[in-house]
C-alpha cells in the first residue's frame, strides 16, 4: 500500500496511492470479497473513487447510483475533495437497515 | 454517560434500563425494536444483520451528542443485535434517562428515527422460498430521491385522504374486500406508521414490559396486503396533483386579494382617485418650512382626511387636496409664529363650504331647514355665506348674531316701550325722512302741512 508516482501516457504525472476498500450487504454479494485494496487517485471524488471501484468490480454497476462513500469512518459529501493516503479506509455503503 | 453496544449476543431489556436508571431521574423511556416473521406476506424465516462496527459506533456516539445538544439527559443506551436475530427478539433497544418525561420521550424518538437514517448497519431477510434480501430503509439519509420501491407507499400517500374518509362508510359495504383491507390498515397505522418493511416498532415509555402479543396481531391485520387495488368510489379528489396546488394558490390569491381591497377600503380615502389607491398611509403628510423662519427643525403639518375627526361625513365629499389647499394658504399668510391647530383651521373651514355646496339641502326637516335659512338671512348672518352643515353651528351662530345686535341697541331688549309692531314702517320712513332734513327745510315742511290743512279746511267748508 505504498504510494507510487505513475507515468501517464500524455507524460503528466498524476499521484496514486491505494487504499484498502470495504464492501458491505449488497455491495459484498455483487463484489464477492469484504475488503480490497484498489489504487485511487490521491486527489479525488467520492464520484470519481466509485468509478474507479465499479471500473475494478463491475457487478456493482447495478447498485452505483444508491451506495455513498465514506472515508475513515465518515461519509463522504457528493463532490467533496478528497485526499487519499494509504491509511485510508474507504467503504461502499449500500442503503442502510439499522434499527428495527 | 452514553453506552453503545454492538453485539452478536441477545439483547437484555432489563440490562438497559439498569443502565440507564439514576436516582436523580425520573423517567426512563425505552425502545424496543422487535423482529417480524411476515414481510408483505412473505414469511421470513430469520434476520441477519451486519454492521460496518467502526463508523456504526462512531454514528451512534455522535447522534448521542446531538441529542445531548437538544435535551438535557442522563443517560443514554443504544444496544443494536448483529448477526442472526430469530424472530420477534429485540433487534435494538433504546433507553434514555431525563429528570422529566419529555425529554427522554423525545429523545428516544429522535434516536431511532436517525439511526435508522445514519447508522450503517444492514439488514437481510430470508424468507421460506429461500430467497433473501438486504432492506432498506426510508428514512436512509442518502436514499430520498429514490421512491421505495418494495413497498407501496407512494400509492397510499395519494389515496390516503379518501382511504380515511371512507372508513366510516365501510359498515355498509363490508362486503366489499377492498374495503375491509382498507379498514385494516387504517387501524393498523397508528401503531406502525413507517415500518411497513418487515419488523415490528413499540414504544415503551417509562419502563412497561414488553408485550410479545402486539407483533402477532398486527401482523395477521397486514396479510391480505398484497392486492393494493382501491375502489374507485372511495377516492373523492381525481384531479392531479399539479391541479389541485394550482386551486390552492389560486384560492389564496383570491383571498389576499380581497384582504387588499379591504384594506385600501379601510385606511385610504375612498374617493377611489389614483393616488389614494397607491397608499396605505392613513393620513396624508407633508413637510412645510414656514416663511421666514429661523428655525431648522421641519415643521408636519398632518389633515385627517379620514379618522374619528371626519367620523359622519361622506369621505368622497371630502377635498383629496386637503393638505395642498392647506399648504397654500399658509404660504399666503405666512406668519412664522402660527400654530399648527390655527394652521388647520382655514382648511377645515374649507371643507364645511365645499360640503355645503355639494349638500344644500342636508337631512333637516325642510320645515325647520327653511324657517333657520329664513332666520338667517332676515339677521343677514354673513351675507352670501355658505351654509354650514351642523345645525347646531348654525344655531349658534343665530345666536351669536343676536348678542351682536343686543350689543349695539341694547334698548331693544330691555326697555319695553318699543311697541309699535303695527306702525313701526312707516314711523321708521317718516324717522328716516326727517333723520335727512335740516330745520330750515323742516320749517319748510311744517308750512306746507300747515297750508294742506287750511286747504282741506277750505273745502270741507266749501262742501
Amino acid at each position: 500500500m505504498a504510494s507510487q508516482v505513475q507515468e501517464v501516457a500524455g507524460g503528466m504525472t498524476e499521484r496514486e496511492v491505494s487504499v484498502s476498500v470495504l464492501f458491505f450487504a449488497g455491495a459484498r454479494d455483487l463484489a464477492g470479497v469484504e475488503r480490497s485494496a484498489i489504487t485511487l487517485p490521491v486527489v479525488t471524488t467520492p464520484e470519481q473513487l466509485l468509478a474507479r471501484v465499479v471500473r475494478s468490480f463491475g457487478e456493482l454497476d447495478i447498485i452505483r447510483d444508491s451506495v455513498i462513500i465514506s472515508l475513515n469512518q465518515e461519509y463522504c459529501v457528493p463532490g467533496q475533495e478528497l485526499v487519499l493516503s494509504a491509511e485510508d479506509e474507504v467503504a461502499i455503503i449500500p442503503p442502510i437497515s439499522g434499527g428495527v | 454517560m452514553d453506552y453503545i453496544k454492538l453485539t452478536q449476543e441477545k439483547l437484555s431489556v432489563d440490562e438497559a434500563s439498569i443502565l440507564a436508571t439514576h436516582p436523580s431521574c425520573g423517567a426512563i423511556s425505552l425502545f424496543v425494536g422487535t423482529t417480524r416473521n411476515t414481510f408483505q406476506g412473505k414469511d421470513v424465516v430469520r434476520l441477519e444483520y451486519e454492521s460496518y462496527i467502526e463508523m456504526a459506533e462512531k454514528e451512534m456516539k455522535s447522534l448521542c451528542k446531538v441529542a445531548r445538544k437538544k435535551w438535557p439527559l442522563k443517560h443514554i443506551v443504544i444496544h443494536h443485535r448483529l448477526g442472526l436475530v430469530p424472530v420477534k427478539e429485540a433487534s435494538v433497544i433504546i433507553a434514555v434517562s431525563s429528570e422529566h418525561r419529555r425529554e427522554s420521550l423525545d429523545a428516544v424518538s429522535y434516536l431511532i428515527d436517525s439511526l435508522k437514517a445514519k447508522v450503517p448497519i444492514w439488514k437481510k431477510e430470508i424468507y421460506t422460498d429461500g430467497n433473501s434480501d438486504w432492506k432498506k430503509n426510508k428514512e436512509c439519509v442518502w436514499m430520498k430521491t429514490e421512491e421505495s420501491t418494495d413497498n407501496n407507499n407512494g400509492g397510499d400517500e395519494i389515496c390516503n385522504n379518501s382511504k380515511k374518509r371512507s372508513v366510516s362508510n365501510v359498515g355498509e359495504m363490508n362486503n366489499e374486500p377492498a374495503a375491509k383491507k382498507i379498514k385494516k390498515e387504517f387501524v393498523a397505522e397508528p401503531g406502525s406508521p413507517k415500518d411497513h418493511d418487515s419488523s415490528v416498532a413499540k414504544t415503551f415509555q417509562e419502563v412497561t414490559v414488553k408485550n410479545e402479543l402486539i407483533p402477532d396481531e398486527e401482523a395477521s391485520v397486514r396479510k391480505p396486503k398484497d392486492s393494493h387495488v382501491i375502489d374507485k368510489n372511495y377516492v373523492q379528489i381525481v384531479a392531479s396533483k399539479e391541479e389541485l396546488y394550482r386551486r390552492i394558490s389560486a384560492f389564496q390569491q383570491r383571498k389576499r386579494d380581497e384582504l387588499d381591497v379591504l384594506n385600501v377600503q379601510e385606511f385610504c380615502t375612498l374617493s377611489g382617485t389614483g393616488p389614494s389607491l397607491g397608499s396605505c398611509a392613513r393620513t396624508s403628510a407633508v413637510v412645510l418650512r414656514s416663511k421666514g423662519s429661523n428655525s431648522h427643525l421641519k415643521l408636519t403639518r398632518v389633515v385627517n382626511e379620514w379618522g374619528p375627526q371626519t367620523v359622519g361625513m361622506d369621505p368622497s365629499s371630502l377635498p383629496n387636496t386637503a393638505v395642498k389647499k392647506e399648504s397654500k394658504q399658509g404660504q399666503i399668510n405666512s406668519d412664522s409664529n402660527r400654530m399648527a391647530s390655527q394652521d388647520v383651521k382655514p382648511s377645515t373651514e374649507d371643507r364645511w363650504r365645499k360640503y355645503s355646496e355639494s349638500h344644500v339641502a342636508d337631512k333637516l326637516p325642510p320645515g325647520v331647514e327653511e324657517r333657520l335659512a329664513n332666520l338667517e338671512g332676515h339677521l343677514k348672518i354673513v351675507p352670501g355665506a355658505p351654509v354650514p352643515r351642523d345645525v347646531y353651528v348654525r344655531i349658534k351662530l343665530l345666536e351669536d348674531k343676536v348678542l351682536y345686535l343686543e350689543g349695539i341697541s341694547p334698548e331693544y331688549f330691555t326697555g319695553k316701550s318699543i311697541t309699535k309692531p303695527d306702525k313701526e314702517p312707516q314711523l321708521k320712513e317718516i324717522k328716516a325722512v326727517e333723520d335727512d332734513l335740516t330745520v330750515s327745510e323742516l320749517d319748510l315742511q311744517i308750512h306746507e302741512l300747515k297750508m294742506k290743512l287750511k286747504q282741506r279746511q277750505l273745502k270741507q267748508v266749501l262742501l
